[in-house]
């Protein structure tokens, strides 16, 4: 009797490449990096971890626990939220741009605000830990709740019943899908939101101690956290995808294509709800800031109101002062965090569009990209500043890392979209690869890419930030260190506006151009 | 004529009701891009009667059933079913829609695809009536099978026994043998209208086949394309329970010559 192989040949070919990939880096570690205080060979990470044993998993146990917290409640918000739009098509552009300004708030500068709010302990960790998987879960779901095939609503309405049963009996059912491929991004997603939490001034935790362990230029020390917290995130990853495949929900056809609510035929109401929507939406935001504040009771003196931030900024007599400091940390923050987002962006599709050339590398990269995305970068950043000094080039590639990744799986993903008949049409004339790609293959990379583009500004942002809040000194992400430990709560309050302001107008330019480029190359994404 | 409520006696709940169409026009769209889809169809079906519609493609056809069925409202005019507002009759769970595309939903088997019908319609669970609809149009050992796991005429076959699990007394079928292939589509033509004649429903069956139309019908209406109105209504005083034998009798052949001459299939005149 011979029993089933326990590995095929292409997972064994995997494994093989992985431990060549260890041993590699042990050796250039041990060898090239010896004395330089960067690089840790796997085996004194893994000596490290087992030292550290108890230290490490009581760390961890918090961490994880208050990642899943915020993982049950951002996801139950998004959930909630996203029925409640498609139940009531009329909140939807003003649910929508509250959803995206809250997913636009710097969850760095966000942090030390919590933490004033909260005082000590795990609310701060909580709450970005919710916030960071808020709207990754919310956007998919409101498209996998509309995106019904109209026949099965005709049914429903058939039998006289109404949105309720169309709800509950099909499209909570139908959006299934939509909703396991969300939770598997915000697993991962959790844990990057708690440890920043824990970055911002919490007493236990993996992200406490990765900045005690940077802060005392502990190399191996550093490197064995950033690996466990990348275990973890995988892992959890993998979880959610297990759970999905053991309750057979397959996946969804796109994911993270922007929804839009549907334009009203008369011109003069397109005009007035292009024009009005936005300043409601600003207005609604304005608002719910005020009255969160007051409802909460909050003492002025750190819970700043939007009036405050005006006369601050704006009618104050040292307004100018304030805003020049203001725009100049801005400026040296974006300086780094633009170049690196176009070359995160840019180095992930061309990879992607490699790795398409080279069938063979994909099979065994894309996996490895996969695993990889869901890695925390942000805890990688200590290592990335340990590596490449505190200069404006450290940071570019800290961002570019950063969105990197993402937009690596995401690329793959929309070149495996590449309608197969197209392609068989394109070998029928035995077109050269080259040819391939660029007619076939890159415009059905485009809309994830953008897709992949929109959701990397506010990643940019944060890995600017973190790395500037930990490490280089400079930019905005110093200036709001620096203000949260001297109780600047005017300037701090003013940091965290403008960089949801810029995220947001960052967002909103890239789902132009979206609009712009689609419609041009696959009108069929452009949902009217 | 104007719409007459009818009185609610307990007798009208389960008797076939009769189905009026009062000057009813249908536009899609406006200005430029409008198109009228149905145009001043005047309608009245006869209670326990079959009526098949028939007419070329885009004439219209699914649009005035849809609007029989409450799924869109007349753009002017009006419809009643036992002088009653078509949602209104659909809220009870009274009618009963075969659509032209299956729509099952993909996650439930096709047993209980079928039974769905019932908990829509706010009727008990009946798994043995599902067994026994299942079988009919020959779904047995398929119970438990997805839809991704059916054929195409499987999947239109378990429509129909979804149609028929509610018992409805209005029965609006959308080309519902579409996809079944020749063979089983004669044998559902002649075993499917003793089910809806034995408990005694009115029906309106839209279809492309001529002969099928004829074959299960009391009454044929031809519509035309463009304009999209009735442009025929022809009697079918064949004999019931209908059987194969008739397809090949002569006033069998004369019905279908005469709605192929109104739907204008002719003979080009020679030259
Ligand atoms: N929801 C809709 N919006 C706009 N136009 C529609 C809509 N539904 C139908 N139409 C138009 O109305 C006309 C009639 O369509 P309908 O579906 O009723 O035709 P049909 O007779 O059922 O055709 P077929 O035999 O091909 O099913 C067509 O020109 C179609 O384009
Ligand atoms: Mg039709």
């Amino acid at each position: 009797m011979t029993k089933p192989p326990l590995f095929t040949a292409a997972q064994m070919r995997i494994y093989a490449w992985f431990a060549g990939l260890l041993l590699a880096w042990e050796l250039i570690a041990r060898l090239a990096f010896g004395d330089l205080y960067i690089l840790s060979p796997p085996t004194a990470i893994l000596l490290r971890i087992l030292e550290d044993f108890p230290l490490y998993c009581r760390a961890l146990g918090t961490t994880v626990l208050e990642a899943l917290i915020g993982f049950a409640l951002g996801n139950l918000a998004a959930i909630l939220l996203a029925i409640l739009v498609v139940a009531l098509p009329p909140i939807e552009r003003l649910a929508q741009a509250i959803a995206l300004v809250v997913f636009c708030l710097p969850l760095v500068a966000t942090g030390p605000v919590l933490r004033v709010i909260y005082g000590p302990g795990w609310g701060p960790q909580i709450t970005l830990a919710a916030l960071s998987v808020y709207y990754t879960t919310f956007v998919p779901l409101v498209v996998g709740l509309r995106a019904v095939p109209p026949n099965w609503l005709d049914l429903i309405a058939s039998y006289g019943r109404g949105r309720m049963t169309a709800m509950t009996v099909v499209r909570i059912r139908a959006s299934l899908p939509y909703l396991v491929a969300s939770l598997k991004i915000a697993a991962p997603a959790a844990f990057l939101g708690a440890i920043v939490g824990e970055f911002t001034g919490a007493d236990r935790g993996i992200g406490v101690l990765s900045i005690q362990a940077m802060r005392s230029l502990d190399v191996d020390g550093t490197w064995a956290l950033a690996t466990i917290a990348s275990a973890v995130a995988i892992i959890g990853y993998a979880l959610v995808g297990w759970g999905g495949r053991l309750l057979a929900i397959g996946a969804p056809p796109t994911l993270l294509v922007s929804p839009k609510a549907r334009a009203p035929q008369v011109l003069w109401k397109r005009i007035g709800i292009a024009i009005g929507a936005p300043m409601l939406s600003i207005a609604v935001v304005l608002l719910l800031w005020q009255v969160s504040m007051d409802a909460l009771d909050l003492s002025r003196f750190f819970a700043k109101r939007p009036g405050d931030i005006w006369t601050y900024l704006v009618t104050g007599g040292q307004a100018a002062a304030h805003r020049s400091e203001l725009f100049a940390a801005l400026g040296a923050t974006m300086i780094v965090t633009i170049p690196g987002y176009f070359a995160g962006l840019g180095l992930g599709a061309v990879l992607a569009a490699l790795f398409c050339l080279l069938p063979t590398v994909e099979k065994i990269a894309s996996p490895v990209a996969i695993a990889l995305r869901s890695i925390p970068i942000v805890v990688t950043a200590p290592l990335l500043v340990l590596a490449l000094g505190r200069g404006q080039l450290g940071m570019l590639v800290i961002v570019a890392v950063m969105i990197f990744f993402p937009t690596l799986v995401s690329c793959l993903h929309g070149l495996r979209q590449a309608p197969g008949q197209v392609i068989d049409y394109f070998n029928s004339f035995r077109a050269p690869p080259l040819t391939q790609l660029f007619l076939a293959r890159v415009p059905a990379m485009l809309p994830s890419l953008f897709a992949a583009a929109r959701m990397a500004v506010p990643m940019a942002v944060l890995a600017a930030t973190v790395a500037e809040w930990l490490a280089t000194g400079t930019g905005i992400g110093n200036l709001m260190a620096l203000t949260s430990s001297t109780s600047n709560y005017n300037m701090l309050w003013s940091c965290v506006a403008i960089l949801t302001l810029v995220s947001v107008t960052g967002y909103m330019l890239v789902a132009m151009l979206e609009r712009r480029v689609l419609s041009h190359f696959a009108p069929e994404q452009v949902i009217q | 004529m104007t719409p007459k409520r009818s009185d609610q006696t307990p007798a009208a709940e389960t008797a076939p009701p009769k189905v009026e169409a009062w000057a009813v026009n249908k536009v899609f769209g406006q200005g430029e891009a409008a198109v009228q889809a149905v145009s001043d169809v005047e309608l009245t079906l006869e209670p326990g009667t079959t009526t098949a519609l028939v007419g070329p493609s885009g004439c219209g056809k699914s649009t005035l059933l849809r609007m029989i069925a409450g799924l869109e409202t007349p753009t002017s005019g009006a419809i009643r079913i036992g002088g009653e507002e078509p949602h209104v009759v659909a809220r009870g769970g009274k009618l009963s829609v075969a659509f032209q595309d299956p729509s099952l939903l993909p996650w439930r088997t096709a047993a209980s695809n079928v039974a769905l019908a019932r908990r829509l319609a706010g009727l008990p669970k009946d798994p043995e009536k599902v067994q026994k609809l299942l079988s009919l149009v020959g779904l047995d050992g398929f119970e438990n099978k997805r839809p991704a796991e059916l054929s195409g005429g499987m999947r239109q076959r378990c429509a129909i026994a979804r149609c028929l699990a509610t018992g409805a007394r209005l029965l609006l079928l959308d080309e519902p043998f579409g996809a079944v292939d020749e063979m089983t589509r004669r044998r559902l033509n002649l075993e499917l209208p003793r089910v809806w004649e034995g408990q005694g429903t009115t029906t309106l069956l839209v279809t492309h086949s001529v002969t099928e139309a004829v074959l299960l019908s009391d009454r044929v209406i031809v519509m035309s394309h463009r304009p999209a109105r009735i442009s025929a209504d022809i009697a079918i005083n064949v004999e019931r329970p209908r059987r194969a034998s008739h397809l090949t009798s002569p006033e069998f052949l004369a019905l279908v010559t005469q709605i192929n001459a109104a739907l204008g299939i002719v003979d080009e005149p020679a030259a």
